[in-house]
């Protein structure tokens, strides 16, 4: 996720004014080992510490397995971010392959479509879906003038609202990254495969969707990660009745105060958060190695 | 066969746009509804729900996260760009390890962030004595990366040829970077810098331990509101510092559009 | 029912309103091997998608077979096509990109397994079958590109520019091989191409295109021979073009009047008064010697060598016939002991056959 594919920079001239260079360097890292590293440390710490006393102990770890609650945080936290990514990436898909190969002038508009509630915000969007899944909220209300409905459908404060809200955050990440993918293949690859008698849905099954499993795998794997470390849209349509870790560990921090549990909350997350980063790194690598073998077969 | 699938297919990219579309939709109509219940569709519409934003209760945060976002954009890209240009530029040994370093916040989840920074500032003794400087502080650890990496990106891009060409010209180092490296980066740092802006104006992870009582950013405010009323005022809230943002970009995009064409649409 | 394989009957297409083919009428027999040939962007990629099916002609009709192809898509009209870039499939094998079109025809397994084997040893590529694209050569990814449009034995074949990413050698080797495959497989081929000496030394017909119309068909000697058009004699082969001020047309010989000189050139073509322009090969110009008075009703111009290039096999001569008038010639670099100095004078001998009329 912050990879940074440092292609190797152009070589540049000049003599090494090492000494300016790691003066220039000196701001950057102050900021972020005081206000990252050591919190970070800090953190870490506290996991292992009594929030009252001070004292070293591995209570706060043996409370989160032992507890139920928090396990069951994380379960929901897994299952929620499962949904997400798999409803980010059916849904992405289509879009995604409109964009890769229109030509059309329509193009330019349903991009801006698809990408630019990214700069609503995300409360923005959020209230937007509280007010169409509410109880009393446009859905509800529809369905009861029309007289679909008697009471109203359970449509927040609940698993669903929570999926609806932050696919419609985390799809347009999807959108670009699959649109990426499918960018990369020939269109050629289509035609030749229609010249050889395939259906358009026989292309889409052999040919557009093995070649864009790499863009599917990112895709799923951002959607992922960012619904498991979401805040907000958790907290406001989920509420008290779906709690996931994020929204576990702002109710210890700022209302129980128990700031070792907060931590060992914290630390279940990243670790989570990095276990998924990690996959994708090995999907990656295995991939690029089963591409050389192919080309090393060439000799 | 053919025929239905294309169907299927123009009929999954309408429902996926009306799925995004939708909730921004409604927000805008609710802004502009006269009934306090924001249920319906509005069939008669009204401004008035944007005077109320002229309120200390909303243009106070408003300016509290102008403020920081502001400060934050600028120490961002100052910085950000003095990292890549040590790392990307000069290539000091271990420049690879520094770079990880320098993004590694990237993988730690906003509220793990906040979580850390919270408890910290709490061990030290500073926690509720902070209030602006420590959302400032917590927000350039979140927005640095970003812009470092831009930054990088641009510069990693950016021609070596051209940089010998000056020199080879006699344009020393300082006017090589002032004249050369400096205007060939700049669109890419520009949009580092609005990019860190819009997240730190936007953030809530982040903020939503740091802000003080009665001191709180704009994103902040309206959750709080959230809570327990879901009444247009918020709407209109919400569609005002959309309009806001656009602003900004449109700004920024101003001044990095003209350098990026004087300079042959570089990235 | 007629034995034509392909047909366009007055094809138009437009792309936002701009024309890029115009009523193009073009009949393929059955068994032929057409080129198309023309200068880029004159249109040929968009006949052969026209006749593909990923273009819809924006008038005219498409027919294969004697059949109109109007509302059918491109996988069900048992045409194949063999792409420029190859377009092999990265994620197959070299078995499985020969057995693709079989496999989406309902094929049996066994079936496909013996097509495959054959065209891979048609195109001399067995052994090859479980590699990926990747790891074979630019040649071997073209033959299997090959292999896998004849797999399911298409009735035609369209190919567009397949060989212009292959280096000189092997493209001159492929062009025979291509041939050779055409001939054996008895299969239509159109062959798409900018390059005349590809369309020269395989077709068997060469239809050559200009902005969106097609400036003259026919068999590749005829079109040398004879080029229609100023733009054909100078798109096809090296040409001395010359404009026509006035022109008599005579019993046996039409009189040429050269612009701005002095110089009547007699030719064998039938035409009339309004003739704008002839052509002239190179290798048709022979140098005479002072004494050789050369056949009966030859040309006889005299002029002064401007300019020697040695071509390898052959030495161009630029000779200035006139005051602003040069005629390239080329000699044979096997009788180069007849190539003259530099600023000599010299005779030039042009039979009247060799002089081309042109329409613009
Ligand atoms: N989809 C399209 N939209 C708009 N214009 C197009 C499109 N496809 C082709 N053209 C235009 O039509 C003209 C003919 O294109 P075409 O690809 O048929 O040329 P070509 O003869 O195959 O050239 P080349 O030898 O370079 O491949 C070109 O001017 C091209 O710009
Ligand atoms: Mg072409």
């Amino acid at each position: 996720m912050s990879t940074i594919a440092l292609a190797a920079p152009a070589a540049m001239p000049g003599a090494p004014a090492r000494t300016s260079g790691y003066l220039v360097l000196a701001p950057s890292c102050l900021v972020l080992t005081i206000f990252f590293a050591l919190p970070m440390g800090t953190m870490i710490g506290m996991s292992f510490m009594d929030a009252q006393t001070l004292s070293p102990t591995l209570f706060n770890y043996q409370r989160f397995f032992s507890d139920g609650l928090s396990l069951a945080g994380l379960y929901r936290t897994a299952v929620m971010s499962i949904l997400v990514a798999v409803c980010v990436t059916v849904l992405g898909y289509p879009v995604a392959y409109y964009l890769a190969r229109s030509r059309s002038r329509w193009r330019a508009l349903v991009f801006a479509l698809a990408l630019a509630p990214e700069l609503a915000g995300v409360v923005l969007r959020t209230y937007g879906w509280l007010i169409i899944l509410e109880d009393r909220g446009f859905i509800n209300d529809m369905l009861t003038h029309l007289g679909v409905i008697a009471s109203p459908l359970p449509l927040s404060k609940n698993l669903f609202a929570v999926v609806v809200g932050l696919t419609h955050v985390v799809l347009p990440f999807g959108i670009l990254s699959l649109t990426t993918s499918i960018q990369g293949i020939d269109p050629n690859l289509e035609r030749a495969a229609q010249m050889l008698g395939a259906s358009r849905l026989a292309v889409v099954r052999h040919i557009i969707l093995p070649l864009s499993v790499p863009g599917i795998v990112s895709s799923l794997l951002i959607a992922f990660t960012m619904a498991a470390s979401a805040y907000a849209t958790p907290a406001l349509l989920g509420g008290a009745r779906f709690k996931v870790l994020a929204t576990m560990i702002y109710e210890q921090v700022l209302f129980y105060i128990d700031w070792g549990f907060a931590a060992v909350m914290a630390i279940a997350l990243l670790i989570m958060m990095l276990m998924i980063s990690f996959l994708g790194i090995r999907y990656e690598a295995r991939r690029s190695s089963r591409r050389s073998n192919r080309e090393g077969g060439a000799s | 066969m053919n025929r239905v699938l294309t169907c299927a297919f123009w009929l999954a990219i309408a429902l996926v746009l009306t799925f995004i579309t939708l909730p921004l939709a409604v927000v805008v109509a609710a802004s502009l509804s006269p009934s306090s219940a924001v249920t319906f569709l509005p069939w008669e519409w009204t401004f008035d729900w944007y005077g109320d934003l002229l309120a200390d209760r909303w243009l106070q945060p408003f300016l509290l996260s102008v403020k920081i976002a502001t400060v934050v954009a600028g120490i961002s890209g100052v910085l950000g760009v003095l990292a890549a240009y040590a790392v990307v530029y000069e290539r000091i040994p271990g420049s690879t390890a520094i770079m990880a370093g320098l993004l590694s916040p990237l993988s730690v989840p906003q509220i793990v962030k906040g979580v850390a920074i919270v408890l910290f500032l709490s061990i030290i003794g500073l926690q509720g004595v902070l209030g602006t400087p420590a959302l400032i502080a917590a927000h350039v650890v979140l927005a640095l990366p970003f812009v470092t990496r831009m930054a990088a990106t641009s510069l990693a891009n950016f021609d070596g040829n051209l940089d010998r060409a000056a020199q080879s010209l006699g344009a020393t180092k300082r006017q090589r970077l002032q004249h050369i490296v400096l205007p060939m980066i700049k669109p890419g740092v520009l949009s580092g810098v609005t990019f860190a802006f819009i997240i730190s104006f936007n953030n809530i992870p982040l903020s939503v331990f740091l802000v003080r009582p009665g001191d709180t950013t704009l994103p902040i405010a309206v959750i709080n509101y959230l809570e327990y009323s879901l009444d247009p005022v918020m709407a209109a809230v919400n569609v005002a510092s959309m309009i806001f943002i656009l602003a900004v970009i449109f700004l920024f995009e101003k001044i990095g559009g003209f350098s990026a064409q004087l300079h042959g649409g570089s990235k | 029912m007629n034995s034509f394989d392909i047909e366009l009957v007055s094809v138009s297409k437009s792309f936002a309103g701009i024309p890029v083919v115009q009523d193009l009428n073009l009949q393929i027999p059955r068994g032929e091997f057409v080129s198309i040939l023309g200068p880029s962007g004159c249109g040929k990629t968009t006949t052969l998608n026209m006749i593909a099916g990923f273009n819809t002609p924006s008038a005219g009709d498409v027919r294969v077979r004697g059949k109109s192809q109007n509302r059918i898509p491109p996988e069900r009209r048992n045409l194949g096509l063999v792409f420029q870039n190859y377009a092999l499939f990265p994620h197959m094998t070299v078995i499985e990109n020969v057995g693709f079109g079989l496999r989406m025809r309902g094929t049996p397994k066994a079936e496909i397994g013996q097509a495959v084997d054959a065209a891979l040893r048609s195109v001399r590529l067995d052994g090859f079958g479980s590699r990926y694209p990747k790891a074979l050569s630019g040649g071997q990814q073209q033959r299997v590109a090959l292999a896998r449009a004849i797999a399911p034995r298409p009735s035609v074949l369209l190919l567009d520019e397949p060989l212009s990413n292959l280096d000189l050698k092997l493209r001159e080797a492929m062009r025979i091989e291509l041939k050779e495959i055409q001939e054996q497989l008895d299969m239509t081929f159109v062959y798409v191409t900018h390059d005349q000496e590809e369309a020269m030394a395989m077709s068997d017909r060469i239809v050559v295109m200009w902005q969106g119309a097609i400036a003259q068909q026919g068999e590749p000697a005829s079109i040398y021979r004879n080029p229609a058009t100023r733009f054909v004699a100078d798109f096809v082969g090296r040409s001395n073009i010359l404009s026509v001020r006035r022109s008599i047309p005579g019993p046996t010989v039409l009189e040429l009047c050269i612009d701005g000189t002095q110089i009547v050139l007699r030719s064998d073509c039938a035409g009339n008064s309004a003739v704008q322009s002839c052509c002239i090969r190179p290798e048709s110009i022979a140098l005479l010697n002072g004494s050789d008075a050369g056949a009966g009703g030859q040309n006889r111009l005299d002029g002064v060598v401007r300019r020697i290039v040695n071509l390898g096999a052959h030495v161009e001569l630029l000779v200035e016939v006139a005051n602003g008038l040069s005629l390239t010639v080329l000699v044979p670099s096997s009788r180069s002991s007849l190539v003259p100095e530099l600023a000599s004078t010299v005779t030039l001998g042009i039979d009247p056959q060799d002089v081309q009329v042109l329409s613009d």
